[in-house]
């Protein structure tokens, strides 16, 4: 049995090789077939915090102001709704993402957004968004109101997306 | 604005599909921040309430009522650290209730009869770019990567626990690898990053013992130990050794359409006969693959096995017998806090040692639906139908060479929650 694995014993060393190639990523534990992950109840109750953490506020990168973790399928949610509008920069350890301002064409006004994902648990309200509007009034851009429910809207666009990568990526 | 936004969401919609796994590779991993150490006791409780028959519901002079309740609670309790450098380690175990009721013992009995013990217990070192190393008595590639089964709705379906109300010899054996018989070896699994939306894994147990110190307790090597490569015991015979799982996976969406497709191999050797007679086994070698296809909430696939093995838990196949071979197929969809599927699989293995027997013949389908309450907390509804045939195989006694009942049915329906935390 074991001789006539040699072929795929060179197979997984060469895959080896390659997984360490630039265009890796992590895989997480709940992307596998995990027993605290399958089962009918996504999620946990409280979250993913733990009991306890110990280290953290002697966490050189904490000092920074630059370690918390955010939720990775809010973060992905996130990018992909505000993908149309270009980025002006995106801290993926304190969960904040800001647009640059964009124009719709033919159009006398122009927005900007920015997204904090709130913590490292899936949940409604772990996302939260701001729009800013600014109108073009005698070749000044002037702020205006944003539309009542823009911004639940788009914050129901990321909470959608986030739950579909987070299905997709359950174990089948 | 919002019609603005909403068309460029439905173009968004066509457009993320297209790189999914290069696209993954940008995302931040949402794990304990580096330096930390974080503990954790998470858990599961499981309840449900149903009703059952069976073809063997009325044997032997006694009689089964329909209806009964069931549950079980689990605990997850663990930890789990990040080095300055980014290498990754911790720890994690579960622990399972015996389920003790000893027929004619009081309502306390029952409790107190009730143990823990410890069903997983794993280590693991990694980092990122190179993957992580498990190693205890833990999940394998085959069970990590196992596709197209279609367990996530209600409890599982037939690898859930409504088939817990059925009576053991009535009901199918699910076939497929999450279940202890590979999990529960004392191994070390290599599972690799992501790249180009492929990940694989391999494993290797030496025998099938599971995390113990005492290397199973025997005083020389006539049998009983865990280091047997050959024994006088007949229980040593169908013991497997050297037990090898590798798996590779591919995940990736094509203009929308999400694709994993997982398959490999799982083999093991087997304690020779030391010059008893026993029942002879043959290697274990067993191909399987799985795929499913998602697009919109509704995903369907399935999943195939087939090589020398014998009967639900990946036992070891007799000299002489044919080998096995199991399919599934399965559907699901998701919309909001709903989730609705079914699975239907077919089994086919050599089931009898005993020359007179055919070959085990069994089926299973379910249907279950689940409410998501809030995340943790869900509610389903399941039923399942199951049937075992085996030419010359009494499944009401386990006689050979009769042909009463051998042909059995079995079905239960239940409603339940399931909680984790």
């Amino acid at each position: 049995m074991i001789s006539s694995l040699r072929p795929a014993y060179a197979l997984l060393a060469a895959m080896v090789v390659l997984s360490a190639c630039a265009n890796s990523r992590p895989v997480q534990d709940d992307e596998y077939n995990d027993p605290r992950y399958s089962g009918a109840a996504r999620g946990v109750a409280f979250g993913d915090a733990g009991l306890f953490s110990i280290g953290q506020k002697n966490s050189g990168q904490q000092d920074q102001g630059g370690a918390l973790g955010v939720n990775a399928y809010l973060w992905r949610g996130t990018l992909d709704t505000l993908s149309f509008m270009p980025l002006a920069s995106a801290d993926p350890f304190g969960g904040v993402i800001i647009t640059d301002w964009y124009q719709p064409a033919s159009s006398g006004e122009r927005f900007k957004a920015t997204a904090y994902i709130l913590g490292r648990q899936l949940r409604a309200d772990g996302v939260k968004v701001s729009i800013f509007r600014q109108v073009l009034q005698g070749g000044q851009w002037v702020d205006a109101p944003v539309s009542p429910g823009v911004v639940s809207e788009i914050e129901n666009k990321v909470l959608a997306r986030a739950r579909e990568l987070r299905a997709q990526s359950a174990g089948g | 604005m919002r019609k603005l936004m909403l068309a460029s969401f439905a173009a968004l919609g066509l457009s993320t599909g297209m790189a999914d796994a290069a696209y993954l590779a940008t995302v931040p991993a949402a794990t304990t921040t580096p330096g930390t150490l974080t503990v954790r006791l998470n858990g599961r409780f499981v309840w449900y309430a149903g009703v059952a028959s069976s073809s063997l519901d009325n044997f032997g002079g006694g009689k089964l009522a329909p209806q009964s309740m069931q549950g079980y609670v689990r605990l997850y309790p663990g930890f789990e650290g990040v080095l300055q450098n980014g290498m990754k380690y911790g720890a994690l175990l579960e622990f399972r209730q015996n389920y003790a009721s000893p027929v004619g013992a009081s309502v306390g009995g029952n409790t107190t009869a009730s143990t823990l013990y410890v069903r997983r217990a794993t280590g693991y070192i990694g980092s990122d770019q190179l993957g992580t190393f498990r190693f205890g008595q833990t999940d394998g590639p085959a069970t990590l990567f196992l596709t197209g089964t279609f367990e996530g709705f209600d409890d599982g379906g037939w690898n859930g626990d409504m088939p817990g109300f059925i009576p053991g010899n009535a009901a199918p054996g699910y076939p497929f690898p999450s279940q202890s018989a590979l999990y529960g070896s004392n191994k070390v699994v290599y599972l690799s990053p992501s790249f180009y939306g492929f990940d694989f894994g391999v494993s290797y147990a030496p025998n099938t013992s599971a995390l113990e110190n005492n290397g199973g307790g025997c005083t020389t090597g006539a049998g009983g130990c865990d280091r047997q490569s050959s024994s006088v015991l007949a229980s040593d015979i169908g013991r497997k050794t050297n037990m090898i799982e590798a798996q590779i996976r591919y995940r990736g969406t094509f203009s929308g359409v999400g694709v994993q497709v997982a398959g490999g191999y799982i083999g093991a050797g087997y304690v020779k006969n030391g010059g008893i007679v026993a029942t002879n086994f043959k290697n274990q070698d067993i191909l399987n693959l799985g795929a499913t296809i998602r697009y919109a909430g509704f995903s369907f696939g399935g999943n195939v096995q087939n090589g020398s093995y014998n009967g639900s838990g990946f036992g070891l196949k007799p000299v002489g017998q044919p080998n096995a071979t199991a399919w599934i197929a399965g559907a699901q969809y998701q919309t909001g806090a709903i989730t609705v599927g079914s699975h239907y699989f077919r089994s086919y293995t050599g089931g009898s040692t005993a020359a007179t027997t055919g070959m085990r013949n069994e089926s299973g389908v379910a249907v279950g639906a689940t409410y998501q309450l809030t995340p943790g907390v869900s509610l389903f509804a399941s039923y399942i139908y199951g049937q075992r045939h085996e030419s010359g195989f009494d499944f009401g006694t386990g006689a050979t060479g009769t042909n009463v009942r051998n042909n059995v049915q079995a079905q239960a329906f239940g409603v339940g929650t399931l909680m984790n935390w």
